[in-house]
């Protein structure tokens, strides 16, 4: 989606440090830089909206870095006050409104990735075109326009308008083939740099009246052979990693693997079901812009989750088979 | 006891009483039938209900619930369930419960949990459901379920977002029940 933005931005970013003048000349590249390390390296607190079809939310989002590891917030600010909590080690999702919560560790870092960053780089320019927009002022602020253009219909297209001071992110848009608005976001009113107190990182529900479901911390170590594999993948989109991990609430070994095409993540699961047992999903189904498909082989539930279009989730799913 | 009852659902007893209810729970079957009708009637007013329901079960609780009466709240009864029961029946509360059924939403069993770490001394205010909500265009449970899971799993890989590595996240706590 639209905050999935960049995902390896950590690695160009590695990249460029060694191979500075190579992208000095290239002015959009630099913002998605300034962008992605404006967002890691920052404190700030702030309030904006995400729409999503003809849905409006409001959100807040607090981030705090402290000797080098961030702590951030997220919390609904209309309904249900669901949050999100997160840091280096673990991810805490409060839900009230089922009186449950869950925790998951964090299985990878971003200092696991730039091993992989070559590869990642190369894929992004065969994939995106990039370009640097004019400047606009947004939320108070005056912002720098960068669009990201999809080269094919099996990925989405952005529009980021970063803060020229700090780099921030202060508006996006995920765009459809057609150069249709899927998803918008943008901040309402944001202070950056300034001291983030405890209290703000704090879950406004008592984790003490919720069920906790956690993930066991043993997963992605045991066993990480790889059983599985995608025969037919849309073009640019190559493995960047595979674990095997219980997922909390499925309480079953299930087999992740992770494609890129430098930009956009999509994750195949691979979970072994009881003999002959009925299917959790077969097809398409959609959230949003997030777009999942369910397939079955043999006695194993494939499941695709992506935030990509239908067709790109579509065609891995149907070409899950079993490595040789 | 019904009384005491009510306020212990909804957590407005001390220490001490609440022991004694416990106590009375842990003896009477008929209490404790009573205690879970509690929960539901609370859960349905607060539209927590989005799993729920055998076939036949809106009846069978609207059946109950006509024989039960709601404990007379008194002037001082604080809680919004208690003055919702009062204020509109248990016609209403049937019907709450009648429209989650008509919602199409399938009975769930709570999920099986490892480490179940709610508090021991009393038990969980209400059945869990899901991991997250009804957001996908699925209308089978089980599928949300383990989607919602998934996403979050995906999310770890694709956050090394521009927007703080939090934002794939604004999906899990966004959208809302009914979507």
């Amino acid at each position: 989606m639209i905050f999935r933005l960049f995902p390896r931005f950590v690695f160009i970013l590695v990249l460029s440090l060694s191979n500075a003048a190579a992208f000095a000349a290239d002015a959009a590249r630099d913002w998605l830089l300034k962008i992605n390390k404006a967002a890691h390296t920052l404190n700030y607190d702030g309030a904006f909206v995400y729409q999503h079809n003809a849905e409006l939310e409001a959100m807040r989002i607090v981030h705090r870095v402290e000797n080098g590891s961030a702590r951030e917030r997220l919390v609904s600010l209309n309904g249900v006050a669901r949050e999100i909590i997160r840091d280096d080690k673990e991810i805490r999702c409060y839900w009230p409104d089922k009186n449950s919560a869950m925790v998951e560790y964090r299985k990878t870092d971003d200092k696991n990735f730039p091993a992989i960053l070559p590869d990642q780089l190369q894929g992004f320019d065969e994939n995106y075109v990039l370009r640097l927009g004019k400047t606009e002022r947004i939320t108070g602020r005056t912002a720098q326009l960068v669009t990201i253009t999809p080269n094919d219909d099996y990925r989405y297209g952005y529009r980021l308008w970063a803060d020229r001071d700090s780099g921030l992110l202060l508006k996006a848009e995920l765009l459809d083939s057609n150069g249709t608005v899927l998803e918008r976001f943008m901040f309402t009113q944001l202070d950056v740099g300034g001291k983030i107190p405890d209290s703000a990182l704090k879950p406004g529900v008592a984790g003490k009246s919720l069920v906790w479901h956690r993930a066991d911390d043993k997963d992605g170590k045991a066993d990480t052979k790889q059983r599985w594999t995608v025969g037919q993948l849309p073009k640019g989109f190559r493995l960047s990693m595979h674990l095997t991990r219980y997922v909390p609430m499925r309480e079953k070994p299930v087999e992740h693997l992770v494609y890129t095409d430098g930009l956009a993540t999509v994750s195949v699961f691979i979970e072994k079901q009881e003999k002959e047992a009925r299917p959790i999903m077969i097809g398409t189904r959609h959230m949003g812009a997030v777009h999942a498909h369910g397939a079955h082989v043999g006695d194993f539930q494939i499941t695709v989750v992506g935030e990509v279009p239908a067709e790109t989730v579509s065609m891995i799913g149907e070409s899950v088979v079993p490595m040789h | 006891m019904k009384e005491k009852l009510s306020a212990l659902v909804d957590n407005e007893v001390d220490e001490l009483e609440q022991r004694r209810v416990l106590g009375a729970l842990a003896e009477d079957a008929a209490l404790r039938r009573t205690w879970d009708r509690y929960h539901l009637v609370r859960a349905a007013l607060r539209k927590e209900l989005e799993f729920v329901v055998v076939p036949g079960l809106a009846e069978r609780v609207a059946a109950a619930i006509s024989m039960t009466s709601a404990p007379a709240g008194s002037a001082s009864a604080r809680t919004f369930w208690r003055r919702a029961a009062l204020a509109s029946g248990t016609v209403a509360i049937a019907a709450s419960v009648a429209t989650v059924a008509i919602f199409g939403l399938q009975w769930m069993h709570a999920p099986m949990t490892t480490h179940q770490l709610a508090a021991q001394d009393k038990p969980p205010p209400a059945q869990v459901a899901r991991a997250g909500a009804m957001r996908w265009n699925t209308t089978h449970a089980e599928a949300e379920n383990a989607l919602n899971a998934y996403l979050v799993e995906h999310n770890e890989f694709a956050s090394n977002s521009g927007f703080g590595g939090m934002a794939p996240y604004v999906r899990v706590v966004s959208y809302d029940n009914d979507k």
